[in-house]
């Protein structure tokens, strides 16, 4: 249009200078301690203690920083207190700031400590083990989740190696139609 | 040969020692907090606006520290008898609390975490305090231990070596609802979507497993476990 002067976005207002909102800095999400992004969509997140507590959370592998978790727990039990101080013991060893509420200083010092270098040593035996498992097997498909959390790549796995049974089994039911009808076919199309 | 496509190999410093995301704790031992460890202990007052003080102290916590400081809020559960007195209890004092910190998590979106844990035998999930609770959490778990498995006499405790023991699950967990779910539907496509999913967890002494949940088959009904095993050649003749 001519009587609109160009180069200027449309309803854009002036921005002063002595605004009252002054944007912070804008901090290097991704390091900060602790904090890894989410490798749905990239939100940074951080983990629970609990890892496959952190594989249940939307497949972000993680808590998004920002966002609140509720658990609520049923009878007198105190499993969701676990799962508490494994957050908070967690935050502890991340360099985080943990705010506790209500309870006295005595809840701190009840906090899990780190397991054994032996077991954990153990555990990477079994993973690696496992991962020699798969590629032997030549069925790494799920190699896209591997930075998901524990729980959801082993389901992955399983869902996708259902599905490949089940494209095999109709692959198979169509092979056998073909050779079926094309058999049918050179006995009656013959002369 | 697949090539090895995990990021994390990529970008890794050979030089620095690795922290890991996530640490395995073991719940028979006690954690020696690392030096220069912060913990705010956050007191509750018996007068005044009773959440007010945990709201304020947070804040200016936050407001004070470093852009780089993460902070982590535990609310071990919330509105016990044991610790709250019954004014606590209030919907203006109890919901206001939940707005407050929902405004706060807002505010700052990188930089504050916050986990709380209800009584759900005190406040069950059909009461009103709970819901506004759970509709002003981004994130709501649900556990349920199952009871038979706490008593000594059950007859799976006898029947089992310890290894299976060990991996039977205590208690349901059920997914309520789920912070930052995606246009994709929660988790991505299929795979890995945990509402309304069948979970059990097993918490062992240095782990918090959650797997999904499946009946075994009934004891005694030995015809059927033996019909359900096998496969006849007749089933799969078409």
């Amino acid at each position: 249009m001519a009587f609109r002067k160009r180069n200027i976005g449309i309803g854009r207002q002036p921005v002063s200078p002595a605004s009252p909102v002054t944007v912070e800095a804008p901090t290097p999400v991704e390091q900060l301690p602790g904090v890894r992004p989410s490798p749905l969509t990239s939100h940074p997140v951080t983990s629970t203690g609990a890892p496959s507590i952190d594989g249940l959370l939307g497949g972000h592998s993680g808590l998004a920083l920002g966002s609140s978790l509720l658990i609520g727990e049923h009878d007198t039990t105190d499993f969701a207190g676990a799962l508490l101080r494994y957050y908070a013991a967690e935050g502890l060893l991340q360099g985080h700031v943990v705010h506790i509420v209500g309870v006295g200083e005595g809840w701190v010092r009840e906090l899990p400590g780190l397991a054994d270098a032996r077991y954990l040593r153990k555990q990477e035996q079994e993973k690696a083990t496992d991962t020699d498992k798969a590629a032997q097997d030549r069925m790494k498909i799920a190699w896209r989740y591997e930075r998901l959390g524990q729980t959801s790549s082993e389901r992955g796995a399983l869902v996708a190696s259902h599905s490949l049974a089940y494209q095999y089994t109709c692959f198979f039911a169509i092979v056998l139609l073909f050779i079926l009808s094309t058999e049918l076919t050179g006995k009656y199309s013959a002369p | 040969m697949l090539p090895d496509r995990s990021i994390s190999s990529a970008t890794q410093d050979p030089t620095q020692p690795e922290t890991p995301f996530s640490h395995t704790f073991d719940l028979t031992k006690r954690l020696t907090p690392p030096s220069g460890a912060k913990v705010n202990h956050i007191q509750l007052s018996r007068s005044g606006s009773p959440f007010q003080t945990i709201l304020d102290s947070l804040k200016s916590a936050i407001s004070n520290s470093s852009l780089s400081t993460v902070h982590r809020l535990v609310i071990p559960t919330i509105l016990s008898p044991a610790l709250y007195p019954p004014h606590f209890a209030q919907p203006a004092n109890f919901i206001a609390f939940f707005h407050g910190l929902r405004t706060l998590l807002r505010q700052y979106p990188t930089r504050l975490t916050a986990v709380t844990t209800l009584p759900l035998t005190l406040h069950p999930r059909h009461s009103a305090l709970t819901r506004w609770a759970e509709t002003l959490s981004d994130g709501v778990l649900e556990l349920t231990p199952f009871p038979h498995l706490m008593d000594a006499n059950h007859p799976s405790h006898y029947a089992t070596s310890t290894s299976a023991k060990e991996e039977q699950p205590q208690g349901m967990v059920k997914v309520h609802k789920l912070p930052l779910v995606t246009e994709r539907g929660e988790g991505g496509a299929g795979a890995g979507n945990s509402i309304g999913e069948d979970l059990a967890f097993t918490l062992s002494r240095r782990k918090f497993l959650v797997a999904p949940f499946s009946l075994p088959p009934m004891e005694g009904d030995q015809d059927a476990q033996e019909a359900a095993g096998k496969v006849t050649a007749k089933d799969v003749e078409f």
